[in-house]
């Protein structure tokens, strides 16, 4: 079972395959919620966990507060061999990470299963590197 | 008690709490005028910014002042008005820029000030104006018509 965080508007689910967080989000990220949010953010971060797929299907939205959270750690989780990835967003949110140009800054897939790979091909590209 | 008046008017306290009172009053009245879902989207993330760093920054996160969101509609336009005391605000001192050129002039990914982004890239006009002791922000959005292009280009 994976851990939670509930709020009233914000719950978040925290899975685990392999090395890689599945952070499952439902409700509204917004400058209230992410105060919370970004506490777990940090104790996961903070705790070596580098490769991070969040899965935004059941979100319904996000504001800057909340784009913050992911813009103060990802530097630091791709600077460990990590990365931060985002999944199954709705359309709207989807719009929004287009519109301020996230999807230039960030990896976002379209599948849960897509995004956890992309870590495991890298986990084996790196495996590769560190032999020769 | 956020109190709604009938002249499209909502008074809410300055916590955080409140930001899904604003987001619903506003997302509701927008749908009305005939925005889509994501022109609607736009005109929430704008407010709730505005009255976030009224919050965190004007009344310093005392959740004693007070925020009032007017909205006014005439033709095409949709004018939002968000009122609040505390500390002025001079928006001329904040350098706002995309996160994406931020982050191709530097190669790191900071936060800070997208709220200001957001405010000035999702609203058509911006206006940021002293009248007494409160602090004003009008916020204006046109309704465009089918063929017209929505997207504007955020990365020149």
């Amino acid at each position: 079972m994976g851990k939670e965080m509930k709020e009233k508007n914000f719950d978040l689910k925290i899975e685990e395959r392999g090395d890689v967080k599945i952070l499952k989000m439902k409700g509204y990220l917004d400058a209230y919620t992410s105060l919370q949010f970004e506490e777990k953010m940090k104790e996961l971060v903070e705790s070596g966990n580098y490769k991070i797929v969040v899965n935004m299907k059941n979100l319904s939205y996000i504001s800057s507060a909340g784009f913050g959270v992911f813009m103060a750690f990802v530097d630091e989780v791709r600077k460990n061999g990590g990365d931060i990835k985002f999944c199954c967003l709705p359309e709207k949110i989807d719009e929004i990470f287009e519109l301020l140009g996230f999807k230039h800054i960030f990896e976002v897939l379209n599948d849960e299963n897509k995004a956890i790979e992309s870590f495991e091909k890298l986990g084996v590209k790196n495996a590769k590197k560190r032999k020769k | 008690m956020p109190k709604r008046e009938k002249n499209k008017k909502l008074t809410i306290t300055s916590d955080l709490r409140n930001l899904n009172l604003v987001r619903e009053f506003v997302s509701k009245e927008a749908i009305n005028f005939g925005f889509d879902e994501i022109e609607t989207e736009k005109i929430i993330l704008a407010v709730d910014e505005v009255c976030t760093n009224s919050i965190k920054h004007s009344y310093k996160n005392k959740p004693d002042g007070k925020i009032t969101i007017e909205l006014k509609s005439r033709k095409d336009k949709f004018v939002v008005i968000v009122s609040y005391d505390g500390i002025p605000f001079d928006p001329k001192k904040i350098k706002v820029e995309s996160p994406l050129k931020k982050f191709t002039r530097t190669g790191k990914v900071k936060r800070g000030k997208l709220g200001m982004f957001i405010i000035y890239q999702f609203m058509d006009e911006v206006n940021y104006t002293r009248r007494g002791n409160k602090n004003v922000v009008i916020l204006t959005k046109f309704l465009k018509r089918k063929n017209e292009s929505l997207r504007s280009n955020f990365y020149a």
